[in-house]
C-alpha cells in the first residue's frame, strides 16, 4: 500500500531545510525495513504577510510504500523524529495518509493553500474528516497546513518539483529521450505548451534542471534547440532552475 | 533597472557580502552553485515580490 508523507516548517536559518529532513525521515523508515521510499517532490505555497516561513513557504511529501500494519509505528517514527529533529522556532507539521483516503476535497485544500491564507482548525477538521494523520511538533504548529496541503498537492500529480528525482543525480550531457527514460524515472519530456519529445529526439541536459509532477508524471521541461534545426535529429534544451523558479513564481501572482 | 542589471548587482552584493552562505539544499538553488549571487544565498527570504536578506544587508533587491 502506498502511503504519502509530509513534513512542513522544520526549519530556521540555521539549520538543515525541510527537504534533507525528509530525505533523513525516509532513509530511516527504511533502514528499519518499513517498507520503500519513493521520490520527495517540493510544493510552493502561498508567501504571504500572514504566513510564517523561514525562507520559501513549501512543504515537501514523498511516497511511501509499505503494508498496512506498519501505519502506527510509521506515524510514531516520524513524530518523534520531528520532535527532536525539527530546529527551535519552527513550526512543524506531519501529515500521513494512505493512497486511498486521499480524496478531491483534499486536494482543493492544497489548492487553495498555494491562493489563501488556512488556519490550522480548517486543516485538522478535513484530516479528521478523511482520517488523515495531522499532527503539529512544536512552536504554533502551523505547518499542519502546509503538511496537509503537500499532500493533497502531490496526490493531484499536478504541482511541485522532485528533489533529486531517483537516476537525474548525475545526469549531465546530451541523451536520446528513450536513453533518458531508461537511466532515470523520468516519465515525459515535453514542452511547455504540450507537445512531447519524441523517443529518438535528443535532450541537451547540460544546465542545472529540474524535473516537475505534471500529469501524474516526472516530466522535464523543455524547448527546441535552436542550433539543431538543419540537423537531422531533433534536440531540445531542458530549462534550467532559475527559468522554473520564475515559472512558478508567475503562477502563485496570476 | 533591467532583470539582468538586478542580478548583476545581487552577485556584487553577495560577492562582498560578509554573511553571504551558499543556500545548504542544493534544490533551493537558483543557478548553479558557482555563482554567488544573493538569489543562492542561505539568508535570503522569498517574499510576493522578490525577496529580502535576512542579514540585511540587500534592501531593495528583488524579481
Amino acid at each position: 500500500m502506498d502511503f504519502l508523507i509530509c513534513i512542513d516548517d522544520t526549519d530556521n536559518l540555521e539549520s538543515i531545510g525541510t527537504g534533507k529532513l525528509a530525505q533523513i525521515l525516509g532513509r530511516k523508515l527504511e533502514e528499519l525495513n518499513l517498507g520503500i521510499m519513493g521520490n520527495i517532490t517540493r510544493h510552493q505555497l502561498l508567501i504571504h504577510p500572514d504566513i510564517p516561513y523561514t525562507s520559501h513557504n513549501s512543504s515537501m511529501c514523498f511516497d511511501f510504500e509499505t503494508e498496512r500494519k506498519n501505519w502506527d509505528k510509521i506515524i510514531q517514527i516520524c513524530s518523534d523524529f520531528l520532535d527532536t529533529e525539527s530546529a527551535q522556532g519552527s513550526d512543524p507539521g506531519l501529515c500521513v495518509a494512505s493512497w486511498d483516503l486521499i480524496s478531491e476535497e483534499i486536494v482543493d485544500f492544497g489548492f487553495a493553500a498555494k491562493q489563501i491564507v488556512l488556519k490550522k482548525e480548517d486543516a485538522y477538521n478535513l484530516a479528521k474528516k478523511h482520517n488523515i494523520h495531522l499532527s503539529e511538533h512544536g512552536g504554533t504548529g502551523l505547518g499542519v497546513v502546509g503538511a496537509l496541503a503537500g499532500v493533497g498537492l502531490r496526490f493531484s500529480g499536478k504541482d511541485g518539483k522532485f528533489k533529486s528525482l531517483k537516476g537525474t543525480e548525475n545526469l549531465d550531457g546530451i541523451y536520446i529521450v528513450k536513453d533518458l527514460y531508461e537511466k532515470s524515472q523520468i516519465e515525459c519530456v515535453r514542452t511547455l505548451d504540450g507537445k512531447v519529445a519524441d523517443e529518438d529526439d535528443e535532450v541537451d541536459l547540460t544546465v542545472a534542471f529540474k524535473v516537475m509532477l505534471m500529469d501524474k508524471k516526472a516530466t522535464l521541461l523543455v524547448y527546441a534547440d535552436e542550433d539543431s534545426q538543419n540537423s537531422n535529429i531533433t534536440r531540445w534544451k531542458a530549462y534550467d532552475k532559475k527559468f522554473l523558479k520564475k515559472l512558478e513564481r508567475q503562477e502563485q501572482t496570476k | 533597472m533591467t532583470e539582468q542589471r538586478k542580478f548583476d548587482r545581487t552577485c556584487y552584493i553577495a560577492e562582498n557580502c560578509a554573511y553571504y552562505t551558499l543556500d545548504n539544499d542544493e534544490d533551493e538553488l537558483y543557478t548553479d552553485e558557482s555563482t554567488i549571487t544573493c538569489y543562492n544565498c542561505r539568508y535570503r527570504r522569498w517574499l510576493q515580490k522578490g525577496f529580502e536578506c535576512m542579514k540585511n544587508q540587500l534592501k531593495d533587491i528583488g524579481e
